[in-house]
C-alpha cells in the first residue's frame, strides 16, 4: 500500500518537474530566428523595423505581403534599385520567419 | 485507496508555481551576466544596444575613450563642404538611456586570465564575456614619414573628427588649378570604397568652386572597390583620365608610394615617381587596434581570428571580438558589417548565459557610395556560414548603365540608410 502511494507521489512530481521544465524552455528562450533576421534589416529600414526616410517600413506588413514582395524581388517582377541583391540571398522558409516576426510584432 | 487525487495534484502545482522564478513567467530572456563592450563605434554600440533590446538580466558596460561618436561614413561629405561636422556627430546619451553603463575611458589592456579590462585611469572591470570592437590601428613606417606627415601636412581624415575638418579646410584654401593628391592604403583596410567616394566629394566641390583643379589618385592596389560603377560616375560627373578631373595610378604603373615629403609636398613612388600636390590626402596602411595585438589576441597577419560563427576569439575563450579588428570571411571592413556581426555576437552571448540554443548565424552588409551628392552608387550582399567561413550567397555592386533616376534614388536611400543605422545604434 505505501509503495503504491509513494509510486504515485513520484510519478506526480515527475510529471510536474517535466511540464517546468517545458515551461522555463519555452519562456527562457534566447533570440529567435526570425528576430536575428530581422536585425539585419532593420540597419536600413529603421529601428524595429519602422523605415527611416525613403527606406519602407517593415514592422506594418502582412506576412504574406512580406514574403511575396521578397520573392517578387528575386525574379525582379518587382522593380528595385538594390533589394534583388538581398532578397536572393535568403530561403523561403527564411522569409516567411521573418515575416512572421514582424506580424507578431504589431 | 491510496491514490493520489485531482486535489493532491493541483496542490503540487500550485506549490510549483510559486516557487517558479518571475523570469520564467514573462516573455524576456533568463540570461544573466556581466558583459563588458570594448570600442563605442558600429560594432560595439550595436553589440551593446542589442545585449539590452533582447536581454533583460545583463549587466553591460561599454568602455568607449570619446565622449561622442563621430561616424567615418558621411565625413566624405563634410570633406566636400556638403556637410557639418556635428550632422555626423552622435551622443552616447541613448545607450545611457537603455541602461548601459558607459565608461568614457581607454582601454589600457585585457587580463584574460583574470577576465578584467584594464582602464587608464586604474580602475578595473570584470567581465562574464567580453566583446573587443576596438576598430584599426595605423601600421606607421609602411610609407616613410607617414606619422609625422598625417598629423597636420598631409591628413589622413581616417578617423573622423579634427583630421576631417582639417582636410577640407585646406581644401577650401586650395587655389584655382591645384592638385589634390589622395593615397588609398594596401588591402585589407577600414572603408574600401572610403578613398574613392572620398576623390568623388572632392571632385564636386572643386568643379563647383575651383573647375581647374585635378585630383590624383596615387594608388598601391591593383583593383578598388565599385571600380567599374565609379570610373562611369567620374567620367559622367568630372571627366575621368588624364584629360578629365580625375586620374587613378594603380600599383603597377607607379601607384606605390614608399616615402613622403612634407617640405616639398611630394610623394614618391617605389619606381621612383615623385607626384607634388597642394593638398595630400594620406591614408595609412592599417592593422588590427594596438589593443587586440597586445593582448595576444592577433593573428600572423595582424587580424584576429574568430570563430566565424559566434565571433569568439581563436585565442582567448568568452572573449569575442566585432568590426574591422577581426577576420570575418568574405565581409568587408565595413561599419555595416560590425554591425551586422554584432547582432549576431549579442544573439550568441544572451543564448550561451541563458543555457539556450543561439539562432542560426545570418549576416549582411549595405554600403552607399555618393559620387555626388545627388549621385548613388551602392554594393550589397547576404552571407551564410559554410564550411570555409562567412560566405556571400548574393549581392553585388549597383550595374552600371542605369538612368539618372536610380542613381538620384540610391543617394536618397544612402542618407535613409544613415539615419536608420545611427538610430539603431545609439537609441
Amino acid at each position: 500500500m505505501k509503495k503504491k502511494k509513494f509510486t504515485n507521489r513520484l510519478a506526480v512530481i515527475t510529471l510536474a518537474a517535466a511540464s517546468c521544465l517545458t515551461f522555463a524552455a519555452q519562456a527562457a528562450e534566447g533570440v529567435s530566428s526570425g528576430a536575428l533576421l530581422a536585425s539585419m534589416c532593420n540597419t536600413c529600414h529603421g529601428v524595429d523595423g519602422g523605415g527611416s526616410k525613403s527606406i519602407p517600413a517593415l514592422n506594418d506588413l502582412e506576412s504574406d505581403e512580406l514574403v511575396e514582395t521578397m520573392l517578387a524581388f528575386q525574379t525582379g517582377e518587382e522593380d528595385s534599385t538594390i533589394m534583388n541583391r538581398h532578397a536572393t540571398g535568403y530561403s523561403e522558409e527564411q522569409l516567411k520567419a521573418l515575416a512572421d516576426y514582424y506580424t507578431s510584432m504589431q | 485507496m491510496n491514490r493520489y487525487n485531482r486535489r493532491d495534484f493541483v496542490k503540487f502545482m500550485g506549490a510549483v508555481a510559486a516557487t517558479t522564478p518571475l523570469t520564467w513567467a514573462n516573455t524576456a530572456t533568463a540570461a544573466s551576466g556581466k558583459v563588458v563592450v570594448v570600442g563605442g563605434g558600429f560594432g560595439g554600440a550595436t553589440c551593446a544596444n542589442y545585449l539590452t533590446r533582447w536581454g533583460s538580466g545583463i549587466e553591460v558596460t561599454l568602455v568607449e575613450k570619446e565622449s561622442q561618436f563621430i561616424t567615418c561614413p558621411f565625413s566624405n561629405e563634410v570633406i566636400g563642404g556638403d556637410a557639418e561636422l556635428d550632422s555626423i556627430t552622435h551622443s552616447y546619451d541613448g545607450l545611457i538611456a537603455r541602461g548601459i553603463n558607459v565608461v568614457t575611458d581607454v582601454a589600457s589592456g585585457i587580463d584574460t586570465a583574470g577576465k578584467k579590462v584594464n582602464l587608464s585611469n586604474g580602475d578595473a572591470l570584470d567581465y562574464d564575456m567580453l566583446v573587443v570592437s576596438p576598430g584599426i590601428s595605423f601600421k606607421w613606417g609602411e610609407v616613410e614619414n607617414d606619422e609625422e606627415a598625417t598629423k597636420e601636412a598631409m591628413p589622413h581624415a581616417w578617423q573622423a573628427g579634427l583630421q576631417t575638418t582639417l582636410l577640407r579646410d585646406q581644401i577650401q584654401a586650395m587655389a584655382d588649378g591645384g592638385t589634390v593628391v589622395i593615397v588609398p592604403p594596401t588591402k585589407p583596410f577600414r572603408c574600401p570604397p572610403g578613398p574613392y567616394e572620398r576623390a568623388s566629394l572632392i571632385a564636386h566641390y572643386l568643379k563647383n568652386n575651383k573647375p581647374k583643379s585635378k585630383i590624383l589618385i596615387v594608388d598601391s592596389n591593383e583593383s578598388h572597390s565599385k571600380q567599374a560603377a565609379f570610373q562611369e560616375g567620374w567620367n559622367a560627373l568630372y571627366g575621368y583620365g588624364p584629360e578629365g578631373m580625375i586620374e587613378w595610378v594603380k600599383g603597377s604603373e607607379g601607384g606605390q608610394v614608399e616615402s613622403v615629403d612634407m617640405a616639398n609636398m611630394t610623394v614618391t613612388s617605389a619606381f621612383g615617381e615623385t607626384y607634388k600636390g597642394d593638398v595630400i590626402n594620406l591614408i595609412p596602411h592599417q592593422t588590427a587596434n594596438n589593443l587586440v595585438h597586445e593582448s595576444g589576441l592577433t593573428n600572423q597577419d595582424g587580424w584576429c581570428s574568430v570563430d566565424q560563427g559566434t565571433f569568439e576569439s581563436a585565442a582567448s575563450k568568452d572573449v569575442f571580438v566585432i568590426g574591422d579588428a577581426c577576420v570575418a570571411g568574405a565581409m568587408p571592413k565595413s561599419g555595416h558589417s560590425a554591425a551586422s556581426q554584432a547582432k549576431n555576437c549579442a544573439a550568441v552571448i544572451i543564448s550561451r548565459l541563458a543555457g539556450v540554443e543561439p539562432p542560426a548565424p545570418t549576416y549582411a552588409n549595405t554600403c552607399y557610395s555618393l559620387i555626388s551628392p545627388e549621385y548613388g552608387i551602392s554594393v550589397a550582399a547576404v552571407y551564410q556560414l559554410q564550411e570555409e567561413g562567412i560566405t556571400k550567397v548574393s549581392g553585388g555592386v549597383s550595374p552600371v548603365e542605369q538612368s539618372e533616376r536610380v542613381h538620384s534614388k540610391e543617394a536618397k536611400y544612402a542618407k535613409a540608410w544613415y539615419k536608420s543605422i545611427t538610430s539603431d545604434m545609439f537609441s
